[in-house]
Parts: C-alpha cells; structure tokens; sequence
C-alpha cells in the first residue's frame, strides 16, 4: 500500500511543481468544460431526475387534485391548514427536529474525536457504534419496543437504581423523547462515521503547528480542528436534518403516531394519508409541502455554512 | 497491485455488471396466453407460509400447469400493501386475502373483481355470516375462507392460586366484565404478572363488542355508515370501562399486540381474550394449565362476540383471473382444499362441512384442555357474532378507532378522546370521493 | 489527527478514554446481544427474565440452534442472498456514478453548474417512500418488476452521495489538476489515478450512505420484488410476523445474519480509513 501512496504523492508534487501560471483561454474552456461536466454528471443526473424528480413532479399535480375531481387547483392545501391534527403534526415535526438533529451531530461529533484517539480496540469500538445502523429497521423498533416496556429491561435497570416504572411510548410526555432516543441510537454512530472519515483526513501538520504556537486542546479543537472537519461537517448537518425529517419506521412499529399524536411526525402522518386512508392527494400535497419546508431549511444552512464554495 | 489499477477495475466490473442486469432485464419471459401452459399464481397473504402450505400443495398437485407463488407481509402492513399495489395498478398480484369487513370498501375502489361464478350456489357450501360479510352492492366480492370468533383464556395455575374457581365454559353461565375483572384483579393480588388483557388490545375487532353489548351501536349511522356516532352513553360507558382496565393495573399498557400471546404462555397473564386458533400452540406447552370460557359480556346486557374473517379475492389487474378463481373455489368450495386449508393453522372455517370436521377435531387440538370448546364456538357463531359495520368507509374508520382506543388505553380521557374521533371521522369521510 | 498534542491526556488517562469508547459500544450493542442471545434460546423463552431483571434476558438456559436451522430451510437464505447481490451491484455502479457527479461538479467551471447542483439538492430532499407508488407504477410499464434491476435502480441515483463527493473533491487543490492538464493527462485519467486513489476515506463514506439506503430498504421491495424468488432480507424477515403469532426466534436468528454482513464489510473498509492518513500530505 505504501507504494502506491508514495507514488500518487509523487506525481502530485511533481504536477504542482511544474505548474505553469499563464492566462487561461477563458471562453474556450469554459466550454470544454462544460462539455466535461456533462459527461461526467450525465450518469447520475439522469437517474435522480428518472427516479426521484420525475415522481415528484407527478406527486405535485396529484397534490392539486382534490378528490374526485379533476381541476387543479388549491383544495388540498386549503384543507391542511384548518386541520387542526395536521398544524398539531407541524409542531411535533419541528419539535423533534429542533431536538434530535443538534443532539445527534454533537453525540457524534464527540465520538467521532473519541473514536480516532490512539486507544486500546478503538476500531472495534467503532464498528460496535456504527452496528445498529445497519440491523433491520423492524428489528430494531421491535427490540427497543420490548426495553421500554413497562415491565422491560429499562425500567429493570430503572428499578435498581430506585427509580418507579416509567410509562415511557405509553406516554405522551415521554414518546417523543422515547423516540429520539431510538433514532440516536441508530443514527449517532451513522453520521460519527462520516466524522471520522473527516478527521482521518485532516493533515497531522496543523495540530503540530498548533502545538508549537502553544495552543490548548480546546484552542486547537475550536480553531484547528473544526474549520478544517467543516466540509464533512456541512454534509452530516445538511444529510442529518434531511433524514431527519423522513423518520419512519420507528414510529409505525412503535407508536402509530400516538399517544394523542405526541410521536405523529411527518413522514408517518404522509403514510397513514396516502396507505392507510387512501387519501392520495392530501398525502402528495403534504410531500410537497415537506419538500418545500426542508429546502428552506437546507438553502438556509447552505448560506450559514462557513466557507461556502 | 496498486490501488489505481483497482479503483478501475472496480469501475469496469460496475458498468459490466449493470449492463448485464440490463441485458437480463429486457429478455424476461412474456407472458403468454396458451390455457394449457404454464401459469404462476401471485397470491398475498396475511398469514405465514406455513398456514397455507397444506392448501397449496393440494392445489398444485390436481393442477400441475399453476404454480402458487405466496408472499406474506405482516398484518400491520397488509392492508396498506393491498391499497399500495391497488393504486398502482399492479399485475403482478393475482389473488389476496380479503378482510371481510373491507369489502365495501375494496369493492367501490375496484380494488378486487366480483365472483363471475354461480353466486346462488354458495349458500349450500358457504355459512351464511361469512356470505353476508363479503357480499356488497348485491354482488360477491370473494369467497371466505376463514371465519372467525373468540374466546376467553384462562390459566388454571394462576386462578387456583387466588382461590377462583376455573369460570365455566356454558354460554349462559358467561362471566359478566365486572366478575371478570374482579376475579382478575384477586389473580394479580395472588401473584399473576397481569390480570387480564385482550389479545388485540386496541383494535376495534375485539373492542366493538363493548359498545355494542350497551346499546352504542358500532360507531357509524345513517343508511351508508358514513356518519360518526360515538358520542353516546353505550360508547362512553364502554371506553371508561376499557379506560379503568389499564387506569387500575389490571391490563398492562406498553406492550404490542405481538407480544400478548408470549405473556399468556410465559403463565404471566391471568386471562385473555383470543381467537380459538391458539389451542394447538398453547397445548404445545407443557408447563401452562389453561382452559376455555366464553366471551365476557357487561352485566345486564346480551352477549356479543366478534366474527368476520378472510376471503380471498381477485385483483382487477390480474391476467390470470380464471386461474385464480379456481385456486380460490378449490379453498372454499372443494372439501379437500378447504380441509386443507385449515391443516397449517386451525382456523375455524368458512365452509359448512369443513367446519364440523374442524370443531370434531377441536377438543384433540387443545390437548384436553378445553372439551367444551366445539360446543361453545358452534354457540357464538350461531348467536351473539356481531359484523363490523359494512361501508365503504371502514378502512378510514378502522384506523381513526384504533388510533382512539390505544390513545384511550395509554390514559386519554375517554369521553373526549371520543369527541375527537367523532370530528376526526367526520373530516376524513368528507373528503371520501362523491361525499 | 490531533490526538498526538492532547494535553488533556495528563489530566485524563488514556485508559479513562477507553472506558469511555466501550461504553458507548456497549451501549450500541447491549440491545444486538439480547437479539444474539434471544435467537439461541429455545422458543418460550425468549421474554423470560424481562421482570424482575434477571441475567437469563442476556444468558439463555440452554443453547439451542433450533431457530437457525429452521432459518436455513426457509426463503430467508435466498433473500439473504438477493440483499447481498443487490446491495453489491448498487454500490459499485451507485459509487461509480456518484463519484463521477460529483467530481464533475465540484471541478470543472460553467455556467448552469449552479442548476445542476441544484437538481442534486432537490433530489435528495424528496423523501423516496413517499414517491415510491408513481415509480412503482412506471418500473411495471417498464417490465422491470421483479429485476434485479428495478430493485437496484433507486439505489443507484443517491442524491446525498453525490453531494458528499463534491464537497470532498471541492477540497482537492485546483493545482493539482492543472498540472496534471499539462502533464498531458486525459480528463477521466485525471480522474481515476490522481483524484480517487486519494478520496478513498470520502468514498467509503459515500459507499456507507448507498448501502445503508439499499440494505434498509423495504416499502420498495414490498411493491416491486412481489415474487418470492425476489425478496429481500428485511422483508423476509417481517414475514415471520403472523397474525396472531410472531416468531420472535426465526426473527433474530435472521437479524443476526443480516448483521454479520455490514460487520465484516466495515472491518475490511476501515484499513482504508487509517491509510488516508497516509495520503492527507498532499492535499491541503
């Protein structure tokens, strides 16, 4: 392996060193290059607009349906927003968003440096927290079903610490919570290794010379560290609020959006319209509504990004 | 090897393969219209494999050109699968498992095709219950296969430990709901983990019996059912007494529908209500005494218990309808397919004759636990089975009181978590095309 | 790395860290290891010592393989399979895809590369299950249900990859590929041997986020792989749901199957993770 680094590293040196600094031919290669770009993305942009773009567009006309007719037109929306069940599921939504997403990216941000210190089996330790993103998704709801049962291991564990029973999915103060809980347990150790493959990446150069100038651990976790992780960063906040928002399978196996709606995100709310009421406008018109919502959010972040490109 | 070298050969082994699927893709099979050729059956079930098994070998044997493909998806997702691969217009599903009281609705949605067969017929082969469940707009939308009822489970270990006496398995000596509980309240005091649950804890199947026995009604009115009814004194009656069952302890909260069964066997749940289907897996276990009782019912009022069960139906997008009207006659109308498919699981049949060799066969099932089993489903099914309420919007209204009854049972206020079900059965039926 | 510089390591001893890292593998694990221990306990007894809390929830009384050979006579071996191919092919043809994309987007200059980046965006913000019924429906015109191939496809196009790819390769030093331009070298070689053999880190990375979405995936197998011959190892496992009995056993026993595969992918891929260290000097 060795080898082969060396030799990549070498060619590189050498391509910078020879490399001449004269005027491009602007106009010119900027349609060479466009020319390039479109080879080069054509593959993968044809599949997202065949397989993602191009059923959104039909779920955005069957959003401006309503049922039974054939007009487009605002009914749909219209209704949405004097329903009461609806705005209560916004609210939940943004609540478990406004909670989970800066928990999970903080929990695997602090793994994320734990788990690429020199420590004993740190390797092991992290395919250990990566594991549960990768259990099956009914499996896993259906073991975390039984931990929070009320006569189940938590509440066992609970017990021996002096604790009463806690009501846990059964409540409605403490579903919410229960479900986070579920969706770090998954979703931590999945986005810490994004992380990871960060850090890895960071040259040993600039903590060295961080060192030198004196700097502390923090000083150089603050001002070192996280301007260089701000790429992987930028991904794992953007693609953690995305997945986010599409919770799922949790909440059908686990609460069915109960009790009282207290665990009915969005996603859930999108199923039950369109699978179990049969409702396929309104539930388009929710997913279009989703999709607005979370590109907001995303342009938003894109724009408080430090570095933007 | 160096990586460079690998990188691409892991880039030229991706677009082979892809366009080798490719390739695969395009010279699939066509389907064909020659009748003596063979002919796969796509069929979706609620069930397991095993229950159909039996059933399916049967078939393939007398039919050797139709081949039976069976899929399973779990029952939580079964309906919404159907409406799924409905809506798409899917031809790749020939026969499913029809839930009786969604005939209405699968029916007005052109979901399932009507029987083309002779439907008078059916009568003489078919019970009459069964033939009402899956009969709408004065055609017949499937043939039942399954019925269904349920009884009372209790554990004898549990009970004599408090001093109860095992309750008595006659249909007159019924134990009210209150007796039930006091007696299952006595059990949890002597020991048992848990007092008393309904094994399909908040759905409306079990739970409609409630409302009913007071005078309630099912929860809909009017000449199409489509128009809420819950605010009433049966129904509120019914819910503060489901209410109270978890208030109090006696019924535990938290636990899913799945894992009730497993608390019964584990000899941690003092009684439960359940489908007679459990016999033979209960008989199974060597360290649990039980025994059969019938259905609770309130002090007071008539009993009732719940019935309704699966058909099977034919999808509109089938190409091999005629194929799969004869896989479906030969489960109910044949006696051997029918015997057959109740051979995997012991589900009490919608056939007449199939149905007295099933309860002959009942009390050995239940390894003596329960001999008076036969006599007491044969009672319930003939007396006190109530239907679900028969409308196109039953699947809408199935969801809005299961959502209301495990909101009830993890401790809303049942008399306004009615309320809420009633405005919110009243906005979804709204919004039901030509309402 | 930092690590080497931590004065922290002084107050803190090393070993405290470790304990803190198997904490939270333990953490991650302790419910897997109830699934280990629940698929080698004999049926009746997988909720046993639940309450009051007993070491029988993690140590079964006796051992029995029972679910695992009921498990390798039923249909769960061929969706095990069909998982492992599918996700294979996505993977590779996914990976190769995105990397192309995303390399495309974050290098060359021209006008509409705002456009299409924005297409990318856009296409990962819309949630797949909730489009999944038009594209069902269009796969069935297409003949490609119950393919291989259908089943790969909505893999394939992962929009979060592409994006993961292009912030990575935004890092890589324009110099670089500039200089490769005048050493004579093509576009793609440019691509292939100078660019890629140092984005191995950010490719596994992509890779995790195409397998995770693959090997998760359920509803879309549910509409389109409706041959049993096609399923696929979540929804064989969800079959093991009755309707009035679930066979906890057969369940776990499958769940511990269906994890021993992203188990050893992840020990083989992370040589890679330590490697990249290794290369980090030429990019800045």
């Amino acid at each position: 392996m060795s080898e082969s680094t060396g030799r990549v590293s070498d060619r590189a040196e050498r391509a910078v060193r020879r490399s001449p600094h004269r005027p491009p031919a602007r106009r010119r290669a900027q349609g060479r290059e466009a020319v390039l770009a479109l080879l080069f993305t054509a593959p993968a942009l044809i599949a997202l607009a065949v397989l993602r773009l191009w059923p959104m567009g039909s779920a955005l006309t069957t959003s401006l349906l309503a049922p039974g007719s054939d007009v487009l037109g605002l009914e749909n929306f219209r209704y949405l927003f004097s329903d009461p069940a609806f705005l209560e599921m916004v609210r939940v939504t943004v609540l478990f968003s406004v909670i989970v997403n800066p928990l999970q990216i903080v929990l695997a941000l602090a793994l994320a440096v734990l788990l690429t210190q020199r420590l004993r089996g740190v390797r092991f330790w992290r395919i250990l927290v990566f594991l549960p993103a990768a259990v099956p998704q009914a499996v896993s709801a259906i073991v975390w079903g039984v931990a929070l049962r009320p006569d189940g291991p938590v509440n066992g564990f609970l017990a021996t610490l002096g604790i009463d029973v806690q009501p846990f999915l059964s409540s409605k103060d403490q579903a919410l919570f229960s479900i986070i809980v579920i969706v770090s347990w998954i979703g931590v150790g999945y986005w810490m290794m994004f992380l990871i493959a960060g850090l890895l990446d960071i040259p040993a150069m600039y903590s060295e010379a961080a060192a030198i100038d004196g700097a502390g651990w923090w000083q150089t976790f603050w001002f070192v560290i996280i301007p260089q992780l701000r790429r992987p960063l930028g991904f794992v906040l953007v693609a953690d609020t995305v997945a986010n928002f599409l919770v799922f399978a949790p909440v059908q196996i686990l609460t069915r959006g109960g009790p009282e709606g207290a665990t009915n995100l969005v996603m859930f709310e999108i199923y039950s319209r369109a699978y179990q009421y049969g409702d396929l406008s309104l539930a388009a018109a929710e997913t279009v509504l989703l999709v607005l919502i979370v590109l907001a959010i995303v342009t938003l972040q894109f724009r408080l990004l430090p570095g933007k490109d | 090897m160096t990586s460079t070298r690998k990188t691409r050969r892991l880039l030229a082994a991706g677009v082979a393969v892809t366009l080798a699927m490719a390739t695969a893709a395009c010279s699939a099979p066509e389907p064909t219209t020659d009748p003596n050729a063979e002919i796969e059956l796509q069929v979706l079930g609620a069930e397991d494999i095993s229950a159909f098994q039996p059933a399916i070998d049967a078939f393939q044997a007398e039919n050797p050109n139709i081949t039976i493909i069976y899929n399973s998806v779990p029952f939580a997702q079964f309906s919404s699968t159907i409406q799924a691969r409905m809506s798409a217009r899917d031809s790749g599903l020939d026969v499913y498992m029809v839930d009786e009281p969604r005939v209405p609705f699968l029916g007005s949605s052109e979901f399932v095709v009507p029987y083309p067969g002779d439907a008078d017929a059916l009568a003489e082969t078919l019970n009459k219950n069964d033939l009402e469940a899956v009969t709408w707009n004065d055609q017949i939308w499937g043939l039942p296969m399954w019925t269904s009822s349920q009884v009372l489970y209790y554990n004898k270990a549990l009970l004599a430990q408090a001093g109860i006496p095992d309750p008595s398995s006659a249909p007159e000596d019924r134990l009210t709901w209150e007796e039930l509980i006091d007696q299952a309240t006595a059990a949890q005091a002597a020991g048992a983990q848990y007092g008393f649950s309904f094994q399909q804890v908040d759905r409306y199947y079990q739970l409609q019996t409630l409302p009913e026995t007071l005078g309630g009604g099912p929860g809909l009115t009017g000449d199409d059912l489509l128009t809420p009814d819950l605010e009433n004194d049966g129904w509120e009656q019914a819910m503060e007494w489901y209410a109270s069952t978890f208030a109090d302890g006696v019924s535990p909260r938290g636990i899913d529908v799945g894992q009730i069964p497993p608390l019964f066997q584990d000899g941690k749940l003092a009684f439960m209500v359940g489908t007679p289907v459990y016999v033979s897996s209960f008989a199974a276990i060597d360290t649990l005494d039980w025994g059969v009782a019938p259905m609770p019912t309130f002090e007071g009022t008539d009993a009732a218990t719940p019935t309704d069960g699966w058909a099977l139906g034919v999808s509109p997008y089938s190409e091999k309808q005629e194929a799969a009207w004869k896989f479906i006659e030969f489960l109910t109308l044949d006696p051997e397919g029918s015997a057959a498919s109740i051979q995997g699981k012991p589900f009490p049949s919608a056939n007449k004759a199939t149905q007295e060799d099933y309860l002959a066969q009942l009390p050995e099932l239940a390894g003596g636990h329960a001999p008076e089993i036969s006599n007491l489903l044969t009672y319930e099914l003939e007396n006190t089975a109530i239907h679900r309420p028969r409308t196109t919007g039953y699947v809408v209204f199935e969801e809005v009181m299961n959502k209301a009854f495990a909101d009830i049972r993890n401790g809303a206020d049942p008399v306004e978590r009615l309320a809420q079900a009633q405005r919110d059965l009243g906005a979804v039926f709204g919004r039901l095309p030509g309402n | 790395m930092f690590e080497t510089y931590d004065p922290m390591r002084r107050k803190w001893p090393r070993r405290f860290w470790t304990v803190v890292a198997m904490a939270a593998g333990i953490y991650a694990l302790l419910p897997l290891l109830w699934v280990l221990s629940s698929s080698l306990k004999p049926a009746g007894e997988i909720f046993a010592g639940l309450s009051p809390l007993t070491p029988q929830v993690l140590i079964p009384s006796s051992v029995t393989i029972e679910s695992y050979v009921a498990l390798a006579t039923s249909s769960f071996p061929l969706a095990l399979f069909n998982s492992l191919f599918i996700v294979t092919v996505t993977v590779i043809a996914g990976l190769a895809m995105s990397a192309l994309a995303g390399y495309g987007l974050a290098v060359f200059r021209f006008r509409g590369r705002a456009i299409l980046f924005a297409i990318v965006v856009i296409s990962f913000l819309i949630p797949f299950d909730a489009v999944a019924l038009p594209l069902a429906e269009l796969f069935r015109d297409w003949g490609l249900d119950n393919t291989y191939f259908g089943l790969i496809l909505p893999g394939i196009g992962n929009g979060f990859a592409v994006f993961l790819l292009r912030q990575f390769f935004l890092g890589i030093p324009r110099e670089l590929i500039e200089a490769a331009r005048v050493d004579g070298m093509n576009e793609f070689g440019i691509f292939t041997r100078i660019v890629l053999p140092m984005s191995k880190p950010a490719l596994i990375s992509a890779a995790q986020l195409i397998f995770v979405f693959q090997w998760q995936s359920f509803l879309w197998p549910l509409l389109i792989a409706t041959d049993p011959r096609m399923t696929v190892a979540p929804v064989a496992l969800a079959s093991f749901v009755g309707q009035f009995e679930v066979d906890f056993g057969l369940m776990f026993a499958g769940c511990v199957l269906t994890i021993i595969v992203p188990i050893g992918v992840l020990l083989y891929a992370q040589r890679y993770f330590t490697e990249s260290v290794a290369t980090s000097g030429t990019k800045g």
